[in-house]
């Protein structure tokens, strides 16, 4: 779509709203609703309803059913899901969380993943990770927990549309290559860390959870001072168990 | 009323084949190609002139007019169902399995002629090309060079869609300047020379309707980027946007073309030259630098045309091999390439044989290029009958019919029967060789449906595949807690 096309439809309020109101009406008929029955309950034209259904489907919003008639809501919607989800740690897990941060001197968090994003679930009380949420989303590349979603992907450009990296500190990997590099280390050794990238005295060291199929859940992170990053990374195979042991709880 | 969620697959029937890879201009690029419009640019306005005199540009816009309406209804179906095998699985919604397979048929017919001629037609031109550097010209030559053509096609079109795209779309755009150019220089030489751009009146009525129809024959090909849909990133808007524009593209080009060729000397200065339909026979008379880029010209656009041509015939193929129509081995696709590469590598021979036989009998490259051409429309316009009837029918039936689809296609259909009829008793446009061929593959189409439908009653069911919607494009399988690759 050129920058025209979106400079038009700003300008027809009326169509974008009539859009929505299909939306909605999908989402609320459920599954297997046809272009008839929503231009009925929506009192809209035909013709204008087909026209909008057809712009959906384009985009990816709304799915016509391969009998041609039915409609239903399309992954694209995913991602409003995504916005509107807050992760949720049960009692079970909290107590795995709770005895790991016994054993060990350093701060213990766990993040969910959503299909593009990091949330946190469970940040140490004690010693709160260094940076909050929407920082860590905004600098994928700089921390353990995104380094790990992103080498979970086939392309980067699925999260990362445009790569502009920003260096943080000295340390933060701004090269895209550097950065392939790094996430192919991620995936043979089967954990991330991040050595002063995101703060200059910071150190973090991550591992999976995975779910029952293979999926990336979430992550098991550990925070503490970068010269420590030896101890820490003597956690990681204390780390991996209690991921295994989480990884039940979350799927 | 809410029907409940039908039977959703984990997998597209049409898997294996290449997704989401072609931009808008690539997939433009397909349409155009297999129209070939450079080397229509240069030879039909000087055919159709004759018959239609000053009326000559109207027949065009005419014919742009036309085939702009079919357009419109091929883009009623590719803004709903994302298809591999074009107007075949659009026919198949709309009236079902016997009639669609009577028109998929037809349009492998046109696609598999198109191919022909556009092989010879690259050959030739490229014999031509060696004939100026003294290679001695012959249906020898021309045999081994569209066998060397359809090997390089073949290659390019199962290394990949993008690839052969590309190709496409680059040397088109070279063929189309070339021509242009050869066209504009001819005018401006005729008009120093102190000719009045005109031509004379039209012979007749009856001419000018077989003067339409052969110009609807310059436009057909446009429709083949539904052939690519599953293979074009958003095919949903890339799609219905290439058909909808290269009806009127063409239109303008031909327009241009025609008005360019009105005034005599330039149509005679074009006809030295050895363009299509005088090859090989004058080859070697027009040794200029024009005659030698409009060669070069023509020679990439048939080129063009043939991978275009291909392309489309080998998706209506490989939709056909997995629906069981014809053998499933057509339906496989290559595990690294994701091209159909057992249609494309059985379809190129047939290609590249028939017209080199033909050639050998007939002697004339001419005649062979007009018989195949003439063939190949048989098969579109038939496929756009039935598609125009089958607009109306396919949203009756998905229930979303409005008034403005019946009336162009109930039109659009009218006109064109309408227009067979009248070229058809005024010209002995049907009643030749072409017609009794075309007539004849039909009826072998009709005996290997029968055939099959006796081994598999159940094929009916199975015809028109696309690439519909899986489960995991759906919302209700998605899990927000996960990432996926």
């Amino acid at each position: 779509m050129s920058a025209d096309d979106r400079a038009l439809s700003g300008r027809q309020p009326k169509a974008v709203t009539s859009a929505l109101r299909v939306l909605e009406e999908v989402a609320r008929a459920g599954s297997g609703v046809t272009a008839k029955d929503i231009a009925a309950r929506l009192s809209m034209p035909s013709a204008t309803t087909y026209r909008l259904l057809n712009i959906l489907v384009g985009e990816g919003y709304v799915v016509r059913l391969p009998d041609l008639s039915g409609f239903a809501l399309g992954q694209k919607i995913g991602i409003l899901v995504d916005a509107a989800v807050v992760p949720t740690v049960c009692a079970a897990a909290r107590e795995v969380l709770g005895e790991l941060r016994l054993s060990v001197r350093f701060g213990v968090h766990l993040f969910f993943y959503t299909n593009v994003a990091v949330r946190t679930a469970d940040a140490d009380p004690e010693y709160p990770p260094p940076e909050d949420e929407s920082f860590l989303n905004q600098h994928l590349y700089a921390c353990a927990v995104g380094k790990l979603l992103l080498a979970e992907k086939s392309e980067l450009e699925s999260v990362i549309p445009r790569w502009e990296p920003r260096a943080l500190t000295a340390r933060t990997i701004v090269v895209r290559s550097e950065l392939l590099a790094n996430l192919d280390l991620i995936r043979s050794q089967g954990f991330a860390t991040q050595l002063a990238e995101l703060r200059d005295a910071s150190a973090c060291v991550a591992v999976p959870v995975r779910s029952g199929t293979g999926a990336l859940v979430g992550s098991l992170a550990l925070s503490g001072h970068v010269d420590h990053e030896h101890l820490m990374l003597r956690h990681v195979p204390s780390l991996r168990e209690h991921a295994e042991r989480l990884a039940p709880l979350m799927a | 009323m809410v029907s409940g969620t039908p039977r959703i697959r984990s997998r597209s029937p049409v898997a294996g084949l290449e997704r989401a890879r072609l931009s808008f201009v690539q997939v433009l690029g397909q349409s155009v190609s297999a129209v070939a419009p450079s080397a229509v640019m240069v030879t039909l306005p000087a055919l159709v002139i004759p018959d239609a005199g000053r009326a000559t540009i109207a027949v065009f816009v005419a014919a742009a007019i036309l085939m702009t309406a079919v357009g419109y209804c091929i883009g009623q179906f590719a803004t709903r169902m994302v298809a591999v095998s074009g107007l075949y699985s659009y026919i198949v919604k709309g009236l079902g399995a016997v009639p669609g397979f009577g028109g998929g048929w037809s349009l492998l017919v046109g696609y598999a002629a198109a191919a022909m001629a556009s092989t010879l037609g690259a050959a030739s031109y490229l014999a031509a090309l060696l004939g100026r550097v003294g290679l001695p010209a012959g249906s020898p030559l021309i045999a081994v060079l569209a066998a060397i053509v359809g090997l390089l096609a073949l290659l390019l079109m199962v290394r990949g869609v993008q690839l052969s795209a590309r190709i496409m779309l680059a040397i088109e755009v070279f063929a189309i300047v070339a021509a242009s150019a050869a066209l504009v220089v001819a005018f401006v030489q005729s008009i120093r020379e102190g000719a009045t751009p005109s031509a004379g009146g039209a012979k007749s009525g009856s001419a000018v309707g077989f003067a339409v129809l052969l110009a609807i024959t310059s436009f057909v090909g446009f429709e083949s980027a539904g052939t690519v849909a599953r293979e074009a990133r958003n095919p949903f808007v890339a799609v219905p946007r290439a058909i909808r524009w290269t009806p009127i593209a063409l239109g303008v080009l031909y327009v241009f073309a025609a008005a360019l060729q009105l005034p005599e000397p330039v149509r005679q200065g074009v006809d030295s030259l050895p363009i299509v339909l005088t090859l090989p026979d004058t080859s070697g008379a027009g040794s200029s630098a024009l005659s030698i880029v409009m060669e070069l010209g023509i020679t990439a656009s048939w080129f063009a045309c043939v991978l275009g041509s291909t392309t489309a015939l080998s998706r209506t193929l490989f939709a056909m091999g997995r629906e069981g129509v014809v053998p499933s081995v057509f339906g496989r696709t290559h595990h690294r390439f994701h091209t159909p590469h057992v249609a494309l590598t059985a379809a190129m021979p047939v290609v590249v044989a028939v017209p080199v036989l033909y050639l050998f009998v007939s002697g004339s490259s001419r005649d062979v290029l007009i018989g195949l051409l003439a063939v190949s429309a048989h098969g579109y316009v038939l496929a756009y009958v039935l598609l125009c009837v089958a607009t109306p029918a396919f949203l009756r039936r998905i229930g979303e019919l409005t008034r403005l689809p019946v009336i162009v296609g109930v039109l659009t259909a009218t006109a064109m029967v309408a227009l067979v009829g009248w070229a058809a008793f005024s010209r002995a446009y049907v009643a030749g060789a072409a017609t009794a061929v075309y007539v004849l593959l039909m009826l072998v189409g009709a005996a290997v449906f029968a055939i099959r439908a006796r081994r598999s009653p159940g094929i009916g069911e199975r015809m028109g595949v696309y690439d519909e919607a899986v489960a995991e494009d759906l919302l209700g399988r998605y899990r927000p807690w996960e990432v996926r690759r």
